[in-house]
């Protein structure tokens, strides 16, 4: 089995460095996710996992092979992109136009007489995998976007590669599709037992499809985690904003509780003291509409906005000092109006960095 | 089935090419300099004092004059042409406007000698400046309608509705939006006809012209009088430079201004009113019979008349045959030389790629008579054993019509995404293979397009082939030329009919990519 280990990482192009001293592990096996805001370096990572560039600095191992750096016995290891057993899902697919879909699949298989029968045997069983046995003979232009995306992960599978890399495989298909296939996608990579990095924007997809969630900022990798650490505990503030909606307002902390307009709250934070900037999650904000609310109330406020969505309701509520914080209700009964006075109140911890 | 949404690709790599196909690409930059820093180096050759006596000749300063008089009349005879036609090609409801499209590109079919052949072979009388500016303004003005009807039709018609609303009468809307968004593109094409004008050898010859390629074709053949041919040939070839700086910088500009996204509707047709429509059918007309009809009739009169004194079939065909092999070789050359540029170009956008592909497409700016003449020099002086063989023709060719074939290139590799070429890489294939299996497989039909539109092209060459072709080879242009000269206009209709055939093809082609989209105009100008 094969994890993917990288220490130090530098690498760019034409000198600028793109990615500074990154580090990332990924278990064998795990399906991880780099997600990242666009210009932060996800593409170039996932270029040089792939050997598509050359790093400048630091070591690419998959398993016990080091595939880029300098490692005992040999000052400069560099293996091109066809030695690496990595396989590639791009963007839209990227399909062979000429191709057709089995000719796609059976691409990076042996081609030789003796080996023809088994490269036929493979190609229809990753298709069969990824449910596309019926279109073996279809051309990519005849496919829809979601049947380019199975096809494009059956070709990147078929060799049986150390890793696969997916970039933004998901971005290009509409709501529904892109939850439903996601879904199968990381299924099938469970049930295979393959590494995978999935290189994304989109934070829902990276919570949901994988493991280990990398946060990329800068050409570094901010924060590793499981998805409930990265998004429980975001490691700064840029993490805690990126991953998610934040609610942050200005308090005091004290011995794990911070004080702020909406009352004394528990943080995860102990060893934070004086002032900080307190950040929750909207869902762990409770609204109440009491009969008699006194302006002196913790939480006390007053909706400005109102937007309904079905599910719930996001509202912007102002708090008595002039702060507007964005807090969801559930849908069912009807959201309070535009002005009507309201009290919030916190459940469960919220996090405290220093301000 | 799912919806796909479209995304713009990247098509263009990050970082630095590969050094071998650098290497490829600045062999080919270099090859394609050979004719100017020969050139150049001839020239300086001749010391100070030579280059001045020529330059400050009272003939020179003629000669100057006659060339930009020449440039202007033709380029304000086709805006003032072009523009109107390609407004009722591209917004009013005429009657046959498909047609109409075709018979206004095709005079891009007629090489301006055949058209000048033609037309003195029927009035024998014509010559002169104002019968070669009618002459060139007749076969050059489809290089102004077709980027122009493209701009209007591409142009957003709500821009015209909101200036409506805004209180603008319809001329005035047009005026002021549709107008202004074409100007480029009219601008763009007025360049290509002053360039088209400034190295046309043939309808000045034939009409007896004293514009440069003429003069210097003259001083060439007067073999005592080398120096200052060359030292007019770097004249000329600092004019073309200027026309092909302003070209570029005008091409620059044409990118749409569609701000908005979406799909764009096209405009409704303006309907005419009954007597503006006649006055326009009535003017296409015209412009149609004096572009094609007459050229035409009177080549086949001259065939018919022609074939009372018996048609040599067997020289004919050797001919096209000659013409064919030669432009074969040169076109092969062409391809090969255009094949790393076209990649490079296509995928890269570092100093070093501009400045290979910049310097590749010096061949736009030459004239064919400067080719020849630096050739001459060249392979006399230097390399005696292959004076006058076909290999220095091919070589001609290759470098006049290289912008032809990097184009094509360039544009049928940017059009595939470069993570095909990276998936094939992941899945097992060395560099080179991989570029095989996928993109070049993509890209043979675009760059055999191109090879093909330098074969086309090179067939009807005549300046450099005149001046280049070993004694006694013949193509279908010199057979025209010497029996033109002798005034055999019988002898030579078939020659015409067999070179106007040859050109309608890119011609075709021309004329289609053109009105297509501004984007494709980008392509096509380098036809």
């Amino acid at each position: 089995m094969t994890g993917v280990e990288v220490r130090g990482l530098t690498a760019g192009y034409g000198g600028v460095p793109v990615l500074e001293n990154l580090d990332l592990t990924v278990p064998s096996g795990a399906v991880a996710a780099v997600l990242g805001p666009s210009g932060s370096g996800k593409t170039t990572l996932l270029r040089a996992l792939a050997g598509f560039i050359k790093p400048t600095a630091g070591t690419i191992t998959f398993g016990d092979r080091l595939v880029a750096g300098a490692g005992p016995g040999c000052p400069h290891a560099f293996i091109p992109p066809e030695k690496r057993r990595v396989g590639i899902v791009p963007q839209e697919g990227a399909l062979f136009p000429h191709l057709d879909v089995s000719a796609n699949v059976a691409f990076g298989l042996p081609k030789s007489r003796s080996s023809r029968a088994d490269t036929t045997a493979r190609t229809a069983e990753v298709l069969e995998m990824v449910g596309m046995a019926d279109y073996a003979h279809a051309r990519p232009h005849e496919l829809s976007g979601g049947q380019q995306q199975r096809v494009a992960l059956a070709r990147a599978l078929a060799p049986q590669p150390d890793v696969v890399l997916l970039d933004e495989p998901f971005t290009a298909l509409d709501a529904g599709l892109r939850g439903r296939l996601r879904a199968e996608v990381r299924e099938l990579l469970d049930s295979l037992g393959t590494t995978a990095i999935l290189i994304t924007h989109d934070q829902e997809e990276a919570l949901s499809t994988a493991d280990l969630v990398a946060v990329m900022r800068d050409g570094r990798i901010a924060q590793s985690g499981t998805p409930l650490d990265v998004y429980d505990v975001p490691a700064d503030l840029a993490v805690a904003r990126f991953v998610g909606d934040a609610v942050e307002l200005p308090g005091v902390a004290h011995d794990g509780i911070a004080t702020c307009a909406l009352g004394d709250v528990a943080i995860r934070d102990d060893a934070v003291s004086g002032p900080t900037t307190v950040v929750l999650r909207p869902e762990q904000l409770v609204l109440s509409c009491p009969v008699d609310v006194s302006r002196e109330m913790p939480g006390a406020g007053v909706v400005r906005e109102t937007s309904y969505h079905g599910h719930d309701s996001l509202l912007r509520v102002e708090l008595v000092d002039g702060t507007l914080i964005p807090v969801r209700v559930p849908g069912g009964t009807p959201p309070p109006r535009p002005g009507e006075d309201v009290v919030v109140t916190v459940t469960g911890t919220g996090r405290a960095f220093p301000a | 089935m799912s919806t796909v949404v479209t995304r713009a690709r990247p098509r263009r790599l990050q970082g630095r090419p590969p050094r071998t196909l650098i290497v490829a690409g600045a062999v080919t930059a270099i090859v394609s300099l050979i004719p100017l820093v020969y050139l150049v180096v001839r020239v300086s050759d001749a010391g100070a004092q030579r280059i001045i006596d020529v330059l400050i000749r009272p003939r020179t300063l003629e000669t100057v004059v006659t060339s930009v008089s020449l440039v202007l009349v033709v380029v304000t005879a086709c805006l003032a042409i072009g523009i109107p036609v390609a407004w009722l090609l591209a917004r009013t409801a005429l009657p046959m406007r498909g047609l109409w499209i075709v018979l206004v590109a095709l005079p891009l079919a007629m090489p301006s000698y055949v058209a000048a052949y033609a037309w003195i072979a029927q009035f024998p009388a014509m010559s002169g400046f104002w019968a070669a500016a009618f002459i060139l303004t007749l076969v050059s003005s489809p290089y102004v309608v077709l980027p122009v009807t493209a701009s209007f039709r591409g142009s957003d018609p709500a821009l015209e509705e909101v200036a409506r609303s805004l209180g603008r009468g319809p001329f005035r809307a047009f005026a002021t939006t549709t107008l202004p968004q074409a100007w480029p593109a009219a601008a763009g094409g007025a360049l290509l006809v002053a360039l088209y004008t400034l190295s046309d050898f043939g309808a000045v010859a034939l009409l007896r012209v004293d514009a440069f390629t003429r003069v210097i074709y003259a001083s060439y053949r007067a073999s005592f009088d080398r120096v200052s041919a060359a030292v007019l040939a770097l004249v000329l070839v600092g004019l073309a430079a200027l026309l092909v700086l302003a070209e570029r910088r005008v091409r620059g500009r044409t990118r749409r201004w569609r701000v908005a996204t979406g799909t764009q509707r096209t405009a409704a047709p303006v309907e005419l009113s009954p007597p503006a429509r006649i006055a326009a059918i009535l003017g296409l007309t015209i412009l149609t019979v004096l572009a094609l009809g007459i050229p035409l009739l009177s080549l086949i009169l001259r065939m018919v008349q022609g074939s009372r004194s018996e048609l040599d079939l067997t020289e004919l065909l050797a001919a096209a045959a000659t013409s064919l092999g030669v432009s074969l070789a040169g076109a092969f050359l062409a391809v090969l030389l255009a094949l790393p540029v076209g990649i490079l170009a296509a995928r890269y956008r570092t100093r070093s790629v501009r400045t290979i592909e910049t310097v590749s497409y010096t061949g736009h700016a030459l004239p064919a008579v400067v080719v020849g003449l630096s050739l001459v020099f060249l392979t006399l002086n230097v390399v005696p054993f292959v004076y006058q063989t076909v290999f220095v023709l091919a070589f001609a060719y290759a470098v006049l019509f290289l912008p032809k074939a990097i184009g094509a290139t360039r544009s049928a590799t940017a059009a595939v995404s470069p993570v095909l070429e990276q998936t094939a890489r992941t899945l097992g294939r060395s560099p080179l293979r991989a570029w095989s299996e996928t993109t070049l497989r993509l890209t043979l039909p675009g760059i055999a397009a191109g090879g093909l539109l330098v074969l086309l092209t090179a067939m009807k060459e005549l300046p450099a082939t005149l001046m280049l072709r070993p004694t006694g080879l013949d193509t279908l242009a010199t057979e025209l030329w010497s029996r033109t000269e002798i005034a055999a206009y019988g002898a030579a209709a078939p020659y015409a009919i067999a070179l106007v055939c040859i050109a309608a093809i890119p011609a075709w082609l021309l004329g289609r990519t053109m009105t297509r989209t501004p984007e494709a105009v980008d392509e096509a100008e380098d036809l």
